[in-house]
């Protein structure tokens, strides 16, 4: 468990304040006239006597209202792995990246990984296992280390154009690129698919223009594609298909399904347990660039002119999303918004039974 | 008026009430209503039917002359009972009652005073108020009849209460007027440092003249039915006292039983009575309570002397 903000724990010194002020209420006294006080100086006691904290039970809510505020502002978070150490900035290099490049860039020390399955060390050799796309490895960053840690990547410039819809993260990723880089160190040479099996609908004329213009960009890096009508069988589909049909994919199928229908995607509970090795959700206008970044290479695609290229805007943000990599955290935050509502009228509940009368 | 104090229907049922000093009902001066006697030097108060039982002395025989019937003679006598009411007008007259609004043990003592005076006025006797506060008196001389008693109520109204029991009390009116005959009613929280109140009933006694001590208390003042911490201003002496009232409420009761039970034992050690009176409860059980108890036994009266 640790916190996403340690500057929210500050308001722990705000204990002090229920605490100075049960102990300063000693002090306090409402006043009433009366005619006579002679037979009650006899009961009057020592100061110190009469310094002892009262309505103990208000006091520990208050104390616990703001405790629970303070760890709602902290942000309590329960992590779900913690790969390497659990503290430090992390620099995730693209294996394009050269060790000289990255000297030129304003990257602070750290720990260096590759932006690669499994994350191995930059002191290991070049990771020679087949990368996945780049938003996935970022999500998957985010979800297995420590979210205390700052998370740099350094991609060169093709990733900037990269235009889709960004994946919500529960941290503030930094991006640094590197222009003029066309090193492929280290991207194993097998991985463009041979072929794609494209399923889309008879009636369905919208997806033309991003089928063709998708379908040119993998042929110009050698991938054979064929479009299929729905009502194709499903023996004959290749390792990677494009599911671009509203009917239902295949309940067997085991490849890597891209699907431009939402609800085919994994965030359908339906397909949850699917024999998939991977679902990707992706807008049919995005289709081409989706696919030569994830499974072809940045800089094999080049980005057709007057195609929105803006380094600044590929920055992960933050957002509070219910995406699937979000919940990953395990956030206490609902919980203890719940425990502080509950204690908030445990509260005001005692405090009105320790209401002091009108005398 | 006598309503402004005390309402029609509260009026109706002291009409059975009498105030009868002590020394009377233990037979040592007249008795109620011994106005009613005729003879020598007795003012004229009306003629009636004889009655078989009549003494035929009192039989106006000139007016038998002159009407050939018998008329009995009837006279009045001023009755020689004072009653004087000491009015205690101090600060700490000023409490009030945390269970009815705007009532103060002072309006409680102007109440009661004028019921009293009221009934004193029906039977005759003569009756005069002495306010105390801080600078001295205020005095509504003894008097009777219907115009005295509205003079005094019209002042009584007036009175209001400040300052603390005057160092050096000087009643020297008081000490002109007191008899054996008189009655003193000493109205009053009887809340005092160094017993200035009771030094002036042991003047007030030993003039000869009968107490009748009424302490004013609230209910809270009797049951301290205070909750929390809270800081007790003397409205006299300005002394702050900050107590915790759970703590400090079987020592209150103590202190306070302790001093009922003294001041008790030294007004009865003076001949007199100490009635102490609840300003929550309502007039008439006041004044009745204070009518009809029965008076100290003269063994107890010693015994409390002792």
């Amino acid at each position: 468990m640790s916190v996403l903000y340690p500057l929210g724990l500050l308001g722990l010194l705000g204990l002090l304040i229920p605490l100075a002020i049960h102990l300063l209420q000693q002090g306090y006294h409402k006043t009433v006239l009366v005619g006579s006080v002679r037979w009650l100086t006899a009961s009057q006691k020592p100061r110190w006597r009469r310094l002892r904290l009262t309505q103990p039970w208000l006091l520990a809510l208050r104390l616990l209202l703001i405790l629970v505020a303070t760890l709602i502002l902290a942000e309590f978070i329960i992590e779900r792995a913690n790969v390497g150490g659990p503290h430090g900035t992390l620099i995730l290099l693209h294996p394009d990246v050269t060790r000289e490049q990255l000297d030129t860039l304003d990257v602070p020390d750290g720990e260096q990984r590759w932006l690669a399955p499994g994350f191995p060390s930059t002191a290991l050799d070049t990771p020679g296992v087949e990368p996945h796309g780049l938003w996935e490895l970022v999500v998957e960053a985010d979800r297995k280390f420590d979210p205390q840690r700052e998370i740099y990547v350094v991609t060169t410039d093709a990733a900037n154009n990269f235009s889709f819809a960004k994946p919500k993260v529960g941290r503030d990723i930094r991006w640094q690129s590197l222009t003029g880089s066309t090193s492929r160190k280290g991207v194993p040479e097998q991985k463009v698919p041979a072929f794609i099996d494209i399923v889309v609908d008879e009636d369905n004329s919208e997806i033309v223009q991003p089928i063709t213009r998708a379908i040119r960009a993998w042929q110009s890096v050698g991938v054979q594609t064929a479009i299929r009508f729905r009502d194709v069988e499903s023996s004959n589909l290749s390792q990677w298909v494009i599911w671009m049909s509203k009917t239902e994919p295949p309940k067997d199928y085991e490849g890597v399904l891209v699907t431009t229908e939402a609800e085919h995607s994994v965030s359908n509970p339906r397909w949850r347990y699917r024999p998939l090795r991977k679902a990707i959700l992706v807008q049919p206008t995005e289709l081409s660039e989706m696919l030569l970044m994830s499974f072809v290479g940045y800089d094999q695609y080049a980005p057709e002119p007057g195609y929105p290229v803006d380094p600044n805007s590929i920055r992960l943000e933050q957002t509070s999303s219910t995406s699937d990599v979000t919940k990953s955290n395990q956030s206490l935050s609902p919980w203890l918004v719940m425990i502080f509502g509950l204690l908030f009228l445990a509260e005001r509940t005692t405090s009105l039974f320790f209401a002091r009368p009108e005398s | 008026m006598i309503t402004d104090f005390v309402d029609a229907k509260t009026l109706a049922t002291l009409q059975d009430l009498r105030f009868i000093a002590q020394q009377i009902a233990a037979g040592g001066a007249y008795g109620l209503h011994s106005s009613r006697q005729k003879g020598a030097g007795l003012e004229f108060s009306q003629y009636r039917a004889y009655e078989p039982g009549d003494d035929p002395r009192n039989v106006d025989w000139r007016l038998y002359a002159r009407s050939d019937r018998f008329y009995v003679r009837e006279s009045d006598r001023e009755s020689q009972q004072t009653v004087w009411f000491l009015l205690d007008l101090t600060e700490s007259m000023n409490q009030d009652s945390h269970q009815i609004n705007h009532w103060t043990k002072l309006r409680y003592s102007q109440c009661l005073t004028a019921a009293l005076c009221y009934l004193s006025f029906q039977q005759g006797d003569r009756f005069g108020i002495i306010g105390i506060h801080e600078n001295g008196l205020k005095l509504i001389p003894d008097g009777a009849g219907h115009r005295h008693l509205d003079r005094t109520l019209l002042a009584l109204d007036g009175y209001s209460s400040s300052g603390s029991w005057p160092e050096n009390l000087t009643l020297d009116v008081l000490w002109e007027n007191l008899n054996p005959h008189s009655v003193c009613v000493v109205v009053s929280d009887f809340f005092q440092y160094r017993n200035e109140i009771l030094s002036t009933l042991k003047r007030i006694s030993g003039a000869g003249s009968e107490i009748l001590a009424l302490q004013l208390v609230t209910q809270d003042e009797i049951d301290f039915s205070y909750t929390g911490k809270l800081a007790f201003l003397d409205r006299e002496t300005q002394t702050v006292v900050q107590v915790d009232t759970a703590d400090a409420r079987e020592s209150y009761l103590r202190e306070f039983s302790a001093y009922q039970k003294q001041l008790q034992g030294d007004v009865l050690d003076l001949g007199g009575r100490l009635e102490t009176c609840v300003i929550e409860k309502p007039l008439d059980k006041t004044v009745r309570q204070i009518l009809t108890r029965p008076l100290p036994s003269r063994r107890g009266r010693l015994r409390g002397a002792r």
